[in-house]
């Protein structure tokens, strides 16, 4: 399920952490904001990291640059990620690090989509690639 | 929607019905859950198909590898191996260094 949250676009979904059978969060759905300028797959904030248990399983990790230059160190382990509506679960990277407040959905997720953005009718559709 | 009818072991079925009762809601719930379990076992074969893998490492050894992070789990699992005891790498590794934010250079 895609929509738009004020002027953001934003998709409901799910995390899944296949290794230790935990979920975020337990029961429906979180939103995740659409995040073109963040290349990885998925971001979280650090409670969601850790209902995730992710800190509990060795992680690698990397530095990405802020949108003003900032080196920030991100904490990397694996998930699933299923979106609401969309009929697919995804593996990939979820990656935290301070001051995270919200779900960024990346490009390296995004990727795997048909993306349609349309302001004018407020319409954001996401559907699987063809 | 469609009805079909299909046969599934007590121990399951029992599991389902907890599972079901612990959302607190009644009506559709089992047919949800269902769904949502053949669609992520569906979605897992899929996403074998796209070519990644993921490999546990004991150090530098690998100890188990799977199509999916859940192919992954039930590897592990099978082989007694605690997940927090090895690193997960994937095929498809991240870039070292990413981006947060959009960044436009002028060229």
């Amino acid at each position: 399920m895609s929509s738009f949250v004020g002027a953001t676009p934003a998709v409901r979904l799910s995390v899944r952490n296949h290794l230790l059978g935990l979920s975020y969060p337990t029961v429906g759905s979180a939103l995740g904001v659409v995040d073109t300028g963040y290349d990885g797959f998925l971001a979280v904030p650090a409670e969601i990291f850790s209902a995730l248990g992710l800190d509990k399983l060795p992680s690698a990790s990397r530095t990405v640059l802020a949108a003003d230059g900032r080196p920030l160190k991100l904490a990397s382990s694996f998930a699933s990620v299923s979106l609401l509506g969309v009929g697919q679960s995804l593996d990939g990277p979820v990656e935290s690090g301070p001051g995270m407040g919200e779900i960024l959905v990346g490009t390296r997720l995004l990727r795997r989509f048909n993306i349609k953005l349309d302001y004018c009718s407020g319409v954001f559709r996401i559907e699987r690639c063809r | 929607m469609t009805n079909i009818t299909f046969s599934l072991p007590a121990k399951t079925i029992r599991r389902l019905r907890r599972r079901a009762a612990d959302t607190g809601r009644k009506k559709g719930v089992i047919s949800e859950l269902v769904d949502e379990a053949i669609a992520s076992y569906l979605d897992a074969l899929e996403s074998s198909a796209e070519g990644q893998t993921f490999t546990a490492l004991k150090g530098e050894r690998p100890v188990a590898e799977g199509k999916s992070l859940q192919e992954l789990a039930s590897a592990l699992r099978a082989r007694g191996v605690d997940p927090r005891s090895v690193r997960i790498v994937s095929s498809e590794p991240l870039e070292p260094v990413g981006h947060m934010g959009l960044r436009v250079h002028a060229s």
